[in-house]
């Protein structure tokens, strides 16, 4: 099941077949982590709202007349539902680390790098958060995105570049490091 | 050259700062988060085969012009349905049909029946019909009514 494409899993999905269902999920999670936590900031958050968008898809599946823009479909309303969890909190929000404690120095540079990625646009700040995230291949962030590898490259290309000369105007660099 | 210098720095600099690892999707914790959800899913698929019976039904009750074509389509079969009737009652009341032996061809019955449906021209055909089943040479109108009084 794990080589079926897509389409095959959504439509037998779409036909009552479960099993199907959980490895569509299981197969884009950490894209819809990604997305999530690339608009939340936060990643406990994020995972509740990849949750939230595969129980929205199991409820409106027969509605995806194109069963190959399940990604595309999914990330939307993945994007949806992270959009709702913003409206209602507090408008202030920045991507939170990976460690709670621990130097300030290391702090201080992740914060900086946070708070870089924060001046990022929402698709650029998206397309690096599934770019660095885990066990993730370019197929399957061009199938959420809807791009050709070639224009995510370019996308995260520009992406970095920004992210860059933000952490250089803050005083960070490769000589820093 | 500075690119892929920026390439490296950052890239370590981004996996420090954001937790990146992979997520792992549980599907029975998220099945009992979302049992309705799932349900629903699930459920749909028992009931497709009842849909699919029933497809061509759902789009005609759905779509206004399937409505109107299903009622155009309806007119024109009770029409047809009708119009064959009355042409099978017409054929019935035929004797030529009906009258099988020679005898029953010419009662009186069947002569009226004849001569109503097409004058002297329409008997003097039956009768030679009857005539030449009986293997005989023409009769005359005589000899006919003579015989069918007996």
């Amino acid at each position: 099941m794990a080589q079926e494409p897509d389409s095959a899993l959504v439509e037998a999905a779409a036909n009552g077949d479960g099993d199907s269902f959980t490895e569509l999920c299981r197969r884009y999670y950490p894209a819809m982590v990604a997305i999530a936590h690339s608009m939340l900031g936060d990643r406990h958050l994020a995972e509740d709202v990849a949750q939230q968008a595969f129980a929205t898809a199991a409820v409106k599946l027969r509605q995806l007349r194109q069963k190959e823009q399940f990604a595309g479909w999914l990330a939307a309303i993945c994007r949806n539902e992270a959009r709702d969890i913003l409206r209602s909190r507090k408008p202030a929000c920045s991507i939170e680390g990976r460690r709670a404690t621990g130097e300030s120095d290391e702090n201080a540079v992740c914060e900086s790098v946070r708070a870089a990625l924060n001046k990022l646009s929402a698709s650029a700040r998206e397309v690096v958060f599934l770019r660095f995230y885990d066990g993730m291949s370019y197929e399957q962030i061009s199938a959420v995105l809807g791009m050709s590898e070639q224009a995510i490259n370019g996308r995260l290309r520009r992406a970095k570049k920004k992210l860059a000369e933000y952490l250089r105007r803050d005083g960070y660099g490769e000589a820093r490091l | 050259m500075n690119e892929q210098k920026d390439e490296k720095w950052l890239d370590e600099l981004i996996s420090r700062s954001i937790d990146t690892s992979e997520p792992k999707f549980d599907a029975e914790q998220w099945k009992q988060k979302y049992p309705g959800e799932f349900q629903a899913l699930v459920e749909r698929g028992a009931r497709r085969p009842r849909a699919a019976r029933f497809g061509v039904l759902s789009i005609v009750i759905r779509s206004r012009i399937a409505q109107v074509a299903a009622a155009a389509v309806f007119i024109i079969a009770v029409g047809l349905f009708i119009a064959h009737l009355d042409l099978g009652g017409q054929q019935q009341g035929e004797p030529e049909q009906l009258a099988k032996s020679p005898a029953e061809m010419v009662t009186s019955a069947s002569l009226r029946t004849a001569y109503n449906r097409g004058g002297m021209d329409a008997l003097e055909e039956q009768c030679d019909r009857a005539a030449r089943m009986l293997g005989q040479g023409l009769l005359s109108m005589k000899d006919v009514v003579e015989e069918s009084n007996g």
